[in-house]
């Protein structure tokens, strides 16, 4: 008993952390297992409920009555919630609903496919306007860009054109070779750091033979 | 001293317990009220599990003491109950009992037994005062 009496104080610390000034030890559910019999019940007979033979045949018949009803409505539980699942009924209404919802999905996708459709289609719209007018400016910048470039060729042909008046060709080869042969030109003269032809073959006479042409700088 | 007494998990009484496909379960009174107040609540458990464990549903509840108009109130969640009863869940006597006077299975005999033993404690009684009287 004082065991138990210590134990009960431990677990009464261990309940109460904070020291109330009214401790109180809380008691025991039940007797630990380790404890033996009190003492004031060392000797005592426990008495035997007395079930008389009338009472214990009504109480069996109940029972068993009780224990096959019991059966009974066990299966039907089991019975009613599988057929909840897989009961034919309960199957097609579920197909009904499927197919109710899928008609009901398939009426809003349709609704957003036309609304989409219109949307699509203004901005197909909008976006080949933009593209034809795309194409029409790239078509005038080209046409300029062509007519440019011929205004420069025809620039070049005429120059040319102005420049082939001054050619030789084997009409008038002789009247050049002639004028060539004229118009001798003495290649041979030195050039100074200034870049002054300087003529004749001595160099130094400066004063007479010098002639400033070009510069080279 | 149980565990949960010192250390108390912070777990909902309305369910939300382990629950394993193939274990047994047990529809059962759970005693939630506090000294001298006993307040049930009815509830599935693994039936290996402590009385107080973490229960995988409530299913009702039990005021076994009578109120202001002499009615012990009860509640049921009785679709919940039969989905269990499909499931296999053993019912526990008391839990029995108290369906069994809802109406929802046959009276339980231990209901028989005791109206009969108390008629018969009242008769005595009764019979007892005659005969002190006379």
């Amino acid at each position: 008993m004082q065991n138990l009496c210590k134990v009960e104080l431990l677990y009464g610390k261990l309940l109460c952390k904070t020291k109330a000034i009214n401790q109180q030890p809380v008691r025991y559910t039940r007797k630990p297992r380790w404890l033996p019999k009190a003492p004031t019940k060392m000797f005592r007979v426990p008495i035997r409920p007395q079930i008389s033979a009338d009472e214990s045949k009504e109480l069996f018949r109940l029972f068993t009555n009780y224990r096959t009803t019991m059966k009974s409505i066990q299966k039907q539980l089991e019975y009613e919630l599988e057929t909840s699942y897989t009961g034919q009924e309960v199957l097609q209404e579920i197909a009904n609903k499927e197919k109710i919802l899928w008609a009901k999905c398939m009426d809003i996708n349709d609704n957003w496919n036309a609304e989409v459709a219109i949307e699509r289609e203004q901005r197909l719209a909008n976006e080949r306007e933009v593209q034809r007018e795309d194409i029409l400016a790239q078509l005038i910048e080209k046409e300029e860009d062509k007519k440019k470039k011929l205004e420069v060729i025809e620039e070049i042909i005429r120059l040319e054109k102005e420049k082939s008046k001054t050619y030789i060709t084997a009409e008038n080869i002789d009247e050049a070779i002639e004028k060539a042969l004229d118009s001798v030109v003495d290649h041979k003269y030195a050039l100074d750091l200034a870049g002054n032809i300087l003529k004749g073959n001595e160099p130094n006479e400066p004063s007479t033979g010098t002639m400033r042409v070009q510069s080279i700088n | 001293m149980r565990a949960y007494r010192l250390l108390k998990k912070l777990m909902p009484s309305s369910g939300g317990g382990d629950d394993f496909e193939k274990a047994k379960k047990s529809i059962r009174l759970a005693r939630y009220g506090c000294a001298n107040r006993p307040f049930y609540h009815i509830v599935v458990v693994l039936q290996r599990r402590d009385c107080k464990a973490h229960p995988i549903e409530q299913l009702g509840t039990y005021d076994p003491m009578e109120n202001h108009n002499g009615e012990k109130l009860v509640s049921f969640n009785l679709e919940r109950i039969k989905y269990w009863m499909a499931k296999k869940a053993r019912l526990t006597n008391p839990v029995a009992e108290l369906l069994g006077l809802s109406g929802f299975l046959p009276i339980h005999p231990h209901t028989y037994m005791t109206a009969w033993r108390n008629r018969q404690k009242s008769k005595t009684e009764s019979e007892q005062s005659e005969t002190a009287t006379n």
